[in-house]
């Protein structure tokens, strides 16, 4: 078996993810900021970005099918590896999961959890929380842009729904872009998904040790996490 | 400012439509052909170009004869306006001398007021992406004039003016009617805190005019307003903050930690 290492860098998203990842991205940007700029008076500044007031919910509902398509795509495509992969919970998930807000805050290092799969115990808790939140938004979204079908009263419960699944799944996606471009030992893995899909062999050793034994790499000696050694 | 409104006596309507064409006329808006709808009625409801209108019922009378009603319809001008208190951008806004007003320029077309008005009044126009309904012709109004419908009328039917003196004038004339026999009532309904548009309504159900069976102001703009977007803001602000305190705890430590080394506890 060939080495998944190339240059000292080894895959760790694929095109289909990648592509997937960013449609979702892209597209929750502008629903988030194109709503805002309709509930929010202190946000009407951004509405004219969205085409003013002819245009602004137009494009929050086409963002929406964007969005709604991306996570269908997703969910269909990684069906497979998400029920295999993601949804198996072992002891180092959960022990990474009693390690998170320490990791969040930066008292402790990702070396400091137990080696940790593709997919570690944070990132598998936060697909939970993104598939949920998406789904509950897409679904009382479409609801929404096809009110025919839920008649006035309908409308009316379900148009709150909307706002409170939209404001928790942002709720989590404030930490998920926190951790993936600003963290300081995992911001690597911002680069990777809007890149090549590639992290340093390095990131792949602290952050998920266990992938790499799982494709028969050896990991490097951990230091702390995400941060080059400095050369002796 | 004292608060304004129009007083519509059915009793004295005789179904003329002055007030449909006046209204037309002074916003010049576009006519609209239509087919027969079998009756007087000249259309079949409200659109985006129409602002009001004349109903017309036809009402089995109890000795066998039939009793003509007409009922002019447009937005009813609410205390309480569910439109002004959903409608994002305060393109619907409730004026001090109670006129529901709206600017159209102001209009994102998300059609929340269609949803919520307790009387189906706002119309909703595709192409133009915005909503339309009768603003009480506010502009002639802070010009010193009455509505063009009600300048139209030729039977008085409609008068327009202080508040107070218009309800003081309803009592007035339905007690007028009663006396001549016929069981006359307000209509000015307390669950939308009473309208700026009041009718004298003869005998009968306010259903029997066209009006709402139960109208109720919508207790979903309480529950999403007050209950369930406050919940979704303080969870996203809580995470908000409590992430900035992550990035300031992760500069103290990093700060501690200058040589990126072998990480001790």
């Amino acid at each position: 078996m060939s080495s998944p290492v190339r240059n000292g860098r080894i895959r760790m998203f694929n095109l289909a993810e990648r592509l997937t990842h960013g449609a979702a991205a892209l597209s929750f940007v502008v629903l988030l900021l194109s709503s805002a700029s309709m509930m929010w008076s202190w946000a009407r500044w951004l509405m004219p970005v969205f085409g003013g007031p002819r245009w602004v919910a137009l494009v929050h509902v086409w963002a929406g099918y964007l969005f709604t398509l991306a996570l269908v795509v997703a969910l269909l495509g990684g069906f497979r590896s998400w029920v295999l992969r993601v949804l198996r919970w072992g002891p180092n998930d959960l022990a990474f999961v009693r390690h998170f807000l320490a990791v969040y805050f930066s008292r402790h290092s990702y070396a400091d959890a137990p080696p940790q799969e593709r997919f570690n115990g944070g990132m598998k808790a936060w697909s939970l929380v993104a598939i949920a939140g998406g789904l509950g938004v897409a679904v009382t979204g479409l609801l929404l842009a096809f009110k025919g079908s839920v008649g006035h009263a309908g409308f009316q419960v379900v148009l709150g729904l909307h706002v409170l699944f939209a404001l928790l799944l942002t709720a989590g996606v404030i930490g998920h872009v926190y951790l993936a471009a600003f963290h300081p030992e995992a911001r690597q893995s911002f680069g990777s998904m809007f890149g090549d899909g590639t992290v340093s062999l390095e990131y792949a050793s602290t952050h998920h040790a266990a992938w790499l034994e799982e494709v028969g790499v050896k990991p490097q000696r951990a230091g702390r996490a995400g941060v080059p050694e400095r050369a002796h | 400012m004292a608060e304004v409104s129009i007083l519509v006596d059915i009793t004295k309507c005789i179904g003329c439509k002055s007030c449909e064409v006046a209204c037309k006329q002074w916003w010049q808006l576009p006519a609209e052909i239509a087919s027969w709808t079998g009756s007087y009625q000249s259309h079949s409801d409200l659109s985006y170009n129409r602002w009001t209108m004349v109903l017309f019922r036809e009402k089995e009378t109890a000795d066998g004869g039939v009793d003509w009603i007409f009922r002019k319809e447009q937005c009813m001008h609410c205390q309480k306006p569910a439109c002004v208190a959903v409608c994002p951008t305060q393109a619907l806004a409730r004026r001090p001398d109670g006129i529901v007003d709206y600017d159209p320029a102001k209009c994102i077309g998300c059609q929340y007021c269609v949803e919520f008005c307790p009387f189906d009044v706002p119309r909703y126009d595709a192409a133009a992406n915005k909503i339309s309904k009768c603003n009480m012709c506010a502009d002639r109004v802070d010009a010193g004039m009455e509505p063009a419908c009600v300048k139209a009328c030729p039977t008085d039917a409609l008068t327009f003016g202080p508040r107070e003196k218009l309800l003081a004038g309803a009592e007035a004339r339905v007690a007028e009617l009663k006396e001549a026999g016929v069981a006359a009532q307000v209509y000015n309904p307390e669950a939308v805190g009473g309208t700026h548009y009041v009718y004298v309504l003869p005998q009968g159900q306010p259903s029997e005019f066209g009006f709402p069976e139960n109208l109720r102001y919508p207790s979903t703009i309480g529950l999403w307003k007050s209950g369930l977007q406050p919940v979704g803001e303080g969870v996203a602000a809580l995470s908000l903050v409590v992430t900035l305190a992550a990035a300031a705890s992760a500069a103290f430590f990093n700060r501690n930690r200058p040589d990126g080394g072998e990480h001790h506890e």
